[in-house]
């Protein structure tokens, strides 16, 4: 059973550096490649990002926590993030219409919708604590690595 | 994160380095404003150098598109790399930007005109 990495810190915004941190150690020990690697930086900055924005005020106040479990299971990562602020499912707000034009773009609910598209999985349950798990699939094939094409074989 | 800013032939370029997320939008945020309210109209961000890009910098080029759009300035994106290519992508952003391949691409945009 791999060690894996957790990173605890008090809700607030040197949380969000703080846990991204572990997360590079993490990667840097399993040595995850670096397609996997951004996008669990990127899904990983957004969710913590969240929590820190919509704990402020909360009834935990200055106590609330927030935990980060990263593990390694063969070829699939697991990042589970449980916090102490209010009860808040970032899966239900509704995806933004990625087809507006510029004038009607809001910036709201962009991270959530990025999330979903960089990792294989996210689900949230409520226990006494916001958790929510997401699963990103290491592929053994590296970018650039693959079969050639066509392409790089013409003229 | 470091920023270089240069002009040339009044094109001014902004080119972060390094990664773009929630602890380090606001300074991209404040470079490309600062340069904008010193009267860059024509304005290349050149993006080679950046690691990757969360949505708190996605944020920060709607504001740049919506607001060089209501300055009738221009503001052409270049050098992409994959990881901001793909979020730029995946966040339906690709059609709100004139990108091109390189700097060198995005300033002869300006010369084409």
């Amino acid at each position: 059973m791999p060690a894996g990495r957790h990173a605890h810190a008090v809700i607030g915004a040197p949380a969000v550096g703080r846990v991204a941190e572990t997360l590079d150690m993490f990667c840097a020990e399993e040595q995850l490649p670096s397609e996997v690697a951004w996008r669990l930086r990127v899904a990983l900055d957004e969710i913590v990002a969240n929590i820190v924005a919509y704990a402020a005020g909360g009834p935990e106040g200055d106590d609330a926590m927030l935990d980060v479990w990263f593990r390694r299971d063969g070829d699939e990562v697991e990042i589970t993030v449980a916090d102490d602020g209010p009860p808040f499912d970032p899966l239900s707000r509704p995806a933004p219409d990625v087809t507006l034009p510029l004038e009607a773009r809001q910036p709201g609910g962009l991270g959530i919708a990025l999330v979903k598209s960089l990792m294989d999985g996210v689900c949230y349950t409520r226990t006494t604590r916001n958790v929510l798990t997401m699963r990103k699939h290491i592929d053994a094939t590296p970018p650039g690595g693959g079969v050639p094409t066509d392409a790089d074989s013409a003229e | 994160m470091q920023i270089q800013q240069s002009n040339r032939d009044g094109i001014t370029i902004v080119a972060p380095a390094g990664r773009i997320d929630t602890t380090t939008s606001s300074s991209v945020e404040d470079a490309v404003r600062q340069a904008v309210d010193r009267g860059a109209r024509n304005l290349v961000v050149d993006l080679a150098g950046v690691e990757y890009i969360s949505s708190a910098g996605l944020r920060v080029f709607l504001v740049l598109a919506k607001r060089m759009r209501d300055l009738q300035g221009r503001l052409v994106l270049s050098g992409m790399t994959e990881p901001v290519r793909q979020v730029f992508q995946l966040a339906g952003f690709m059609p709100l930007f004139r990108v091109e391949a390189t700097q060198d691409a995005a300033m002869s945009t300006f010369t084409r005109a």
